[in-house]
């Protein structure tokens, strides 16, 4: 028998459809979501590293030999160096300013792009150029400090600059945070001509990469064993944790979702594969009759399902390119990619992975139980392929579950939660409905002829109505869990991150311009931020060990500290006591610097600052949200232990598009400040939380729509012996309307038990994803009780009668002769 | 020749377990009719199961030429039920997806052979019966009584030398049954095969060489 003649047949009376639909729909749904959530990765990432201008950068204290480097690099790679020293400028009218100088070669920057102005002040706007040789673009604050105006010319070092330009922002600023001297920006070529850059000179030196992915990797590798500790890597993923971090807990979030989607889908398969089975069953005992042995029936099923898994592979994949590419459309403009990103093979893996589970645990089963199936069903139509669900179904199907939950999330605490759920749901649900449909509605006083009907009608079909309460409660389960984590993470993230969070950071404020700095800008309706007082001082010792020079884990280091005599906020104590007033000067350490400089509580630092010695003790080891956006210290010391003098002050304030103006005025009344513009990254991550929300609700649609397939597969598997009781009823008196009003109690009965199951289940379930996703506990909710129950009554209800109305309107004699 | 000895089979029903046949004796010669008569519920079904060799005995043999049809496996029976035994069905038991030709070629197919073999079988078979008209119809677009004629051409198409017949007319109206009757007596006949035929009616049995009569679990030859 040919397999393509057998296929051609099956598809014709429709038996495949609805697997081959739930088997499509699952590879889709995580397919699509790996496909969005990869590529939206590779867009957010692309975008990120303009805040490195480079996709890979080296960080340096020396300038790294050409000749050295250019030998290591990979093909294809885009290259620009730059040099950041602090120097003294001179105008030619004898003013004088401390400058920060970056000198960049002809290519920076390699992502992003320079902001200038024409006026020190004036309007800001992309520059794709840079300076020519022999030229200088100084910040707006340095025209007045040294009274210098475009086209004079400045003395650095031994040379003399033409001032061409007004620089104001270049894209990896950020990283230079507390580099608080105003910029001058000139070219790579001039500093040999400058002559301020000597052996020992303290410089900052960065090698920025672009180009593809395994390049970078390979050239990272060369470069790392070449310079060894000389240099540092800076990648988006090291340099931006926010958005590496907001990114992660996305992608994680949406596989949480399409888990759930795939669960649901995987329900819908093992119906549809049992109604397949059980409606075969009379077909291979008529095949074995006619003397098919179990071989050829199980490679019959065997390639039938072969093709079915081609089928549901070729729509699954389209669809998910399809959801894809819906989705890049709809968030267009969240996503203002500059060039498209390439179409990982990842995700088509992951759908392949699911398929292959799906038809193992839920499909495959039911398929193979038919080639045991016994050929006596010709002459004992009694006979059913399926009495219940037997252990091993449950093993594979559960074993499926879980197998694909893991494989999605990574997190064996969740997939263990949705397992106790889906336990729960499996257990209470057959004994809740054995007890109420059994025991209860039959101990029920008889009442009206409609409830009597529908109580008939529920004893009769218990078994299957169990098994409906089992898996609509499971679906309910994972439709309230995941719309209860998807508030949660969308709350969590705006509260993280308001509209009003503090977006404009202002360092190097003097003690005595605080007060004026903070009226400045109450009188301009803007709220300042509280300043923080902050030190630059040199770690040179740890307990009585001196650290010596400037390499290795046991290097000196430079470090901003600041004092409060309060846990700072988005910082959480993690070891020791937070400081006591006892004489003892104390120091709080973050906890990834206290491991990377080997500190432990207890120790005692010896810092410098100027000529002071500053030595303090450890007391408390701190963790820090990095992502809170707010200003953050490695160290914090207690105050009074260092004497205040030689400190500058950080602050930040929240100043909304409209009113960027206002920074020209801040900056001319307070020359000294330098301000940092980090509206751009709140930017990026709120678009990411956007576009995620969005993400989201387009895969909780999907994930209504299993659930409602599940649903119909549940209702229709008994629909036929509907159809004949019903018309059975019609013979001896019943009404169509007793009947239909029969099938509305009985969904309604089901689907109020199934909600009642399912917001239990996910209660459980969703402790678990609280304590790994989110950190935080979980408070139930009254109102799901009431609600969930009620609506999943109505849509029992509803799909109830939806899909047996034909049943009820049936005449009576066509069902009796069907029959 | 298809031999029972000593068939014993009992059910397990609950905490019950019900004897159904109590140690039955049959010979059928080749090319012998025999109907076996009893009521609703006698084993009578139950007894075409074993011999026809779709269940096992609880206890005793079933055995064709030198083929212990009750000992063999569960392929060995559909094998050697592929090569030597028909079908004809009560409720007819076709494929409702597949064709009137289709369903007749598929014990071809099953057997080895090729599609366009099995599908010139089968139209031989159907023109035998009279049904060349409706080849390509479905089941569903057949009369009851044609629907048996594509089971009789079924259970004909890889002239199995056993036929077993379940109830042949017990769905159809006397006038189809009586025709159904006459078209697979002939064909038995005229091709010379061994039939086993399963009837509550005593006119349809009285058709056979043999009447046999199943009475609590036992058999009892009728005159």
């Amino acid at each position: 028998m040919s397999l393509w003649w057998w296929f051609a047949r099956e598809w014709r009376a429709g038996e495949l459809h609805v697997l081959i639909a739930s088997l499509a729909l699952a590879v889709a749904m995580v397919s699509g979501i790996s496909l969005f959530t990869d590529r939206l990765t590779l867009r957010l990432v692309g975008e990120s590293t303009q805040f490195l201008a480079a996709d890979t950068v080296f960080d340096a204290r020396e300038i790294l030999a050409e000749n050295e480097w250019s030998q290591l690099l990979s093909d294809g790679l885009e290259v620009a160096q730059t040099l950041t020293f602090a120097t003294m400028v001179q105008a030619e009218g004898e003013g004088f300013a401390l400058v920060s100088a970056k000198a960049v070669s002809a290519d920076y920057p390699l992502r992003g792009s320079l902001k200038t102005s024409i006026t020190p002040f004036g309007e800001l706007r992309v520059n794709d150029t840079l300076p020519d040789i022999g030229e200088v673009w100084l910040a707006p604050r340095l025209f007045p400090l040294l009274g210098v105006s475009l086209g004079d010319s400045i003395a650095l070092g031994k040379s003399t600059l033409r001032v061409s330009g007004i620089i104001r922002s270049e894209p990896d600023a950020g990283g230079s945070m507390f580099d608080s001297a105003p910029r001058v920006l000139m070219r790579f070529e001039d500093i040999g001509s400058t002559g301020m850059v000597q052996a020992a000179s303290r410089v900052s030196y960065r090698l920025l990469l672009a180009g593809p992915e395994a390049a970078l990797a390979n050239t990272r590798k060369s470069l790392e064993s070449f310079y060894q500790e000389r240099v540092r890597v800076r990648t988006i993923q090291e340099s931006q944790p926010s958005v590496a971090q907001a990114l992660d807990r996305a992608e994680r979030f949406l596989l949480l979702a399409g888990s759930v989607g795939v669960l649901l889908s995987g329900v819908a398969m093992l119906m549809a594969a049992r109604r397949f089975g059980e409606r075969h069953f009379a077909y291979v005992a008529v095949l074995k009759t006619l003397g098919a042995t179990r071989l050829k029936i199980l490679g019959l099923y065997t390639g039938l399902l072969a093709v079915v898994a081609c089928c549901a592979l070729g729509i699954g994949f389209t669809l998910a390119l399809g959801l894809e590419i819906t989705a890049s459309y709809i968030l267009r403009d969240l996503i203002s990619s500059s060039s498209d990103v390439a179409y990982p093979i990842r995700p088509f893996g992951v759908g392949l992975v699911t398929l292959v589970v799906c038809i193992s645990s839920f499909i495959g089963p039911s398929f193979i139980r038919l080639a045991g199936a016994s050929p006596l069903r010709v002459l004992r139509q009694e006979l059913t392929l399926f009495a219940g669900l037997a252990p091993v179904d449950i093993a594979l199907a559960v074993g499926g579950l879980l197998f694909l939950t893991q494989f999605y999330t990574h997190n064996w605490i969740l997939t263990g939660s949705l397992l106790l759920a889906l336990s729960v749901i499996m257990v209470v649900g057959l004994l809740v409905s054995s007890l109420v449909f059994r025991r209860l509605v039959g101990a029920l006083p008889s009442g009206s002829a409609i409830w009597r009907l529908a109580s008939a009608s529920m004893r009769r079909h218990a078994r299957a109505n169990g098994f409906n309460v089992v898996m609509f409660g499971s679906a309910i389960m994972l439709m309230v869990l995941l719309g209860l984590v998807r508030t949660s993470l969308i709350e969590q993230w705006q509260n993280q991150l308001p509209d009003d969070a503090p977006n404009h950071f202002v360092v190097n404020l003097q003690h005595a311009e605080v007060v004026a700095f903070e009226r400045f800008l109450q009188d301009r309706d803007v709220v300042p931020q509280a300043s923080y007082p902050m030190s630059r001082a040199r770690l040179i010792g740890v307990n009585s060990r001196a650290l010596i020079g400037s390499e290795g884990p046991e290097r000196q280091r430079e470090t901003n500290f600041s004092w409060t005599d309060s846990l700072p906020e988005a910082n959480t104590l993690l070891a020791g006591q937070w400081f006591q007033v006892d004489g003892v000067p104390e120091v709080s350490v973050e906890e990834e610097y206290a491991q990377r400089s080997g500190i432990k509580l207890g120790d005692k630092l010896r810092y410098r600052r100027g000529s002071e010695q500053i030595d303090l003790v450890v007391t408390s080891l701190r963790e820090v949200d990095w992502q809170s956006m707010r200003p953050n210290f490695f160290v914090v010391v207690e105050p009074g232990a260092v004497p205040e003098g030689g400190s500058t002050y950080l602050s930040s304030f929240y100043l909304p598009e409209t009113q960027k103006v206002l920074l020209n005025d801040l900056i001319k009344t307070f020359p000294t400040l330098t301000v940092l513009e980090i509206d751009v990254i709140i930017k990026q991550l709120q678009d990411i939380v956007t576009s995620v929300s969005k993400a989201i609700e387009a895969v909780l649609l999907l994930i209504v729509v299993a659930g409602i397939l599940v649903l119909v597969m549940g209702v229709t598997g008994t629909l036929a012996e509907r159809t004949h009781e019903n018309a059975v009823l019609k013979v001896f008196g019943a009404k169509a309307s007793a009947l239909a009003a029969s099938v509305w109690c009985e969904f309604a009965a089901i689907g109020y038990i199934a909600g009642l199951l399912g917001v239990g289940a996910a209660e459980i379930a969703i402790w678990g994803i609280y304590q790994t996703m989110f950190e935080g506990s979980y408070t139930g909710l009254w109102w799901l009780w009431i609600s969930v129950p009620a609506v999943s009554a109505v849509m029992m209800s509803w799909v109830g009668w939806l899909s047996c109305s034909r049943s009820v309107r049936v005449e009576p004699i066509f069902a009796l002769r069907a029959s | 020749m298809l031999i029972a000895a000593k068939l014993f089979k009992t059910v397990a029903l609950g905490d019950q377990t019900i004897s159904i046949l109590k140690g039955i004796d049959l010979e059928i010669k080749p090319g012998e009719s025999i109907a076996i008569l009893g009521t609703s519920g006698s084993g009578k079904s139950t007894l075409l199961g074993l011999l026809a060799g779709l269940d096992t005995p609880t206890c005793g043999s079933v055995s064709h030429a030198n083929f212990v049809v009750s000992q063999a496996d569960e392929d060995a029976r559909a094998n050697w039920r592929g090569q030597e035994v028909g079908f004809i069905f009560q409720s007819f038991q076709l494929l409702p997806s597949l064709t009137a030709l289709d369903n007749v070629a598929l014990p071809a197919q099953i057997a080895g052979h090729s599609a366009a073999e099995a599908q010139a079988f089968a139209i031989r078979q159907l023109q035998q019966v009279g049904l060349e008209e409706r080849l390509y119809h479905f089941p569903k677009q057949l009369s009851g009584g044609e629907q048996q004629r594509v089971a009789i051409a079924r259970a004909f198409v890889t002239h199995p030398n056993i036929l077993f017949a379940d109830e042949p007319t017990g769905n159809l109206d006397e006038a189809t049954g009586g025709h159904i009757a006459d078209l697979l007596f002939s064909m038995t006949e005229s091709q010379g095969k061994t039939l086993v035929l399963v009837t509550h009616d005593p006119v349809l049995a009285g058709r056979c060489h043999r009447v046999v009569r199943i009475r609590n679990g036992l058999l009892e030859d009728v005159a």
